[in-house]
């Protein structure tokens, strides 16, 4: 199967100017998201997932900054683009995006119907009743017990789960190509995290929309998505499919990152040494070569590129430097 | 082994509006033994932390007792000084749960200062960085704030904080919740290398099952203020047998593909306990309901096989 790019990040940079110094927050990323796919994005606090959603919704705000880099989505580059024409035409309708908090996330003023037909409205051209009728459609389809009801009430009066749902349901009334969902479960329960989880994976099966999952559990990504992207320090470091990841892990980071979580494999865990560098002043060559425990002396000089290993595998360190092709 | 802590038939309720209460907790009886981890498992609304607090005497019980090494404690008007110093607490959060106007010493030391355990200024900062050094910190942040800090790093000061007072028995509430995993593996070891070298006993509460497996004996999952499964850590998890325990062990998400079972999604929410259902607060999603009898009577927690109680009518 001839499969078609959705999304590409070539070489992103970006910056935060902040009274401390320049926070290297993102450098030099990589990514690509082929049409119909679950990606799964992983890595610790500060890794810099969540900045690379920004950068893609063009959401990178003061004091950062896009230094360079391009974010091609369906043949076009983003950041050429006209901020307004993004507004009006990509961001909130082409991709949208689901928060950690949904409760933060909706209008605590306005019921949950109205703020789904809301967007209904703004975008498609439609008049108020058949904005209403497709709103309890949505509600449904994100499997809402008594949807009318659930129209008419208010954001506070839902749980967490019923609220991510209802902010799903809003993100898909669009019919968006590209669904970012920023730790969507973080916040939820296990057995309600379940819940939303399956909802996401129907929508993949059903309505073939492509899902960026952010997120720092790597056994949620196991469990839902194709591919995974693993981030370290404002670098890209492993990409490959599920499989590929978690039971054949290529880079240090990724390793360590995997003895370190409890899972069923774990009998104890395995703490990765020393912690997260201050992106101010980044180590000198790959990121990661402080707590690496297979340090070279080349590591601490220039940064590793993004090798193939084995089909869509890739992995960014001196390990793997003679094997597979850059 | 001796036993530390012993639970008869705690309730905890809150006023709530008129005449109504809160059930947090509901007539939990258990018991910790010395030198155990005793996982307490749930999910939010389930009253593990309400308990973990009862059990510290944070708040009070609305009824039930509390032995603590075979003496009633509850019963004491103001609990004894020397009681509290026996047992201390590590909350989740290490955001809030430090004082962000007092230096890292004063926040370690207030303790030994209100139980006068050191005489002078000099032996209480060498107690100090006794602990600091303990916990994997060092000097240079005796005269810190916590704003300096990183998350692992206020969640070592608390546990320095707790520590500093030796206590018999730490509660636990989710320390490691709110850190990252490379982080939250490195305050895990921590804690149970300091139960080796201090003699320690802890009460762990948490919603990460794959967590209690790995460090502790003992557990107790609850559901709505009431314990559904008790007893051996690696019993339990050879063999769930409460319907609501199996459908956690289900859904949580694991790396390979070979150890997931069919999924057991539980339908809707943790019902209000404002109004819990009458008799097994979990027939409303339960999915092995036998009958009326779910509906009407609260199952007892019965001993299955030896130290696994289960209460649910499946089993009677």
């Amino acid at each position: 199967m001839v499969q078609e790019l959705l999304l590409e990040i070539k070489n992103l940079e970006v910056n935060f100017y902040t009274y401390r110094g320049v926070v290297k927050a993102l450098n030099g990323v990589n990514l690509k998201i082929n049409k119909g796919e679950f990606f799964g994005l992983v890595g610790e606090t500060g890794c810099g997932k969540s900045v690379t959603a920004s950068a893609v919704l063009n959401l990178v705000k003061n004091p950062g900054k896009i230094e360079k880099g391009e974010i091609i989505f369906q043949g076009k580059d983003l950041l050429k683009m006209d901020k307004e024409e993004i507004r009006k035409n990509v961001r909130g309708k082409d991709i949208t995006m689901i928060m950690q908090y949904p409760n933060a996330a909706l209008n605590p003023v306005v019921n949950n119907g109205d703020q789904i037909s809301e967007a209904l409205i703004a975008n498609k051209n439609i008049t108020e009743d058949e904005a209403k009728k497709r709103t309890i459609e949505l509600l449904k389809d994100v499997n809402i017990p008594e949807p009318e009801k659930i129209a008419r009430q208010y954001p506070h009066q839902l749980s967490g789960g019923m609220a991510q749902r209802v902010m799903i349901a809003m993100m898909l009334s669009t019919k968006p190509s590209l669904l970012i969902a920023d730790e969507p479960t973080t916040a939820l329960d296990v057995s309600i995290q379940a819940q939303v989880l399956s909802l996401l994976k129907e929508l993949v099966a059903k309505h073939k929309t492509t899902i960026l999952l952010i997120t720092h559990d790597l056994s949620v990504v196991a469990e839902s998505c194709d591919r995974v992207g693993v981030m370290y320090a404002g670098d890209m470091v492993e990409t490959g499919e599920v499989n590929q990841i978690i039971n054949n892990p290529k880079h240090p980071y990724t390793k360590g990152l995997i003895n370190a979580i409890p899972s069923e494999r774990s009998r104890e865990l395995i703490e990765i040494k020393g912690s997260v560098p201050d992106l101010v002043e980044p180590p000198s060559g790959c990121r990661f070569h402080p707590r690496c425990s297979c340090v070279k002396p080349i590591c601490k000089k220039g940064k590793p590129q993004m090798r193939e290993i084995e089909k869509n595998h890739f992995v960014a360190c001196f390990l793997y430097e003679k094997q597979g092709k850059a | 082994m001796e036993e530390l802590i012993k639970l008869k038939e705690i309730k905890k309720y809150f006023p709530w509006k008129k005449q109504k209460y809160v059930k947090a907790v509901d007539g939990v009886s258990l018991s910790v033994n010395k030198r155990d981890i005793f996982g307490l498992v749930g999910e939010s609304g389930s009253g593990k932390t309400t308990l973990g607090r009862v059990i510290l005497r944070l708040i009070e019980p609305t009824s039930g007792s509390i032995f603590y090494h075979g003496e009633e404690i509850d019963k004491i008007k103001k609990i004894d000084k020397n009681l509290r110093k026996k047992m201390q607490i590590v909350f989740q959060d290490p955001y809030s749960s430090l004082h962000p106007r007092k230096k890292i010493k004063d926040i370690i030391g207030s303790g030994l200062r209100t139980h006068h355990m050191v005489k002078n200024k000099g032996e209480m900062i060498e107690k100090i960085e006794n602990f600091l050094n303990l916990v994997g910190m060092g000097k240079e942040h005796l005269y810190r704030y916590p704003h300096e800090l990183s998350g692992g790093q206020r969640q070592r000061i608390a546990i320095a904080r707790a520590l500093i007072l030796n206590p018999e028995f730490v509660v636990l509430d989710e320390p490691t919740s709110s850190l990252d995993v490379s982080v939250q593996a490195e305050i895990l070891n921590l804690l149970k290398k300091l139960r080796e070298e201090l003699n320690l006993t802890y009460i762990f509460i948490t919603h990460d099952l794959f967590l209690t497996r790995i460090i502790t004996e003992k557990i107790a999952i609850m559901y709505l203020g009431k314990i559904m499964e008790y007893g051996d850590t690696q019993r339990i998890f050879k063999n769930p047998l409460h319907p609501y325990t199996r459908a956690l062990f289900s859904v949580i998400p694991r790396l390979d593909a070979k150890m997931r079972s069919k999924k057991i999604i539980l339908k809707g929410e943790i019902p209000s306990p404002v109004n819990p259902p009458q008799g097994c607060r979990f027939h409303t999603r339960c999915i092995k309901k036998i009958g009326d009898i779910c509906e009407n009577v609260s199952p007892p927690l019965k001993e299955i096989e030896d130290n696994h109680f289960v209460a649910c009518h499946l089993y009677d």
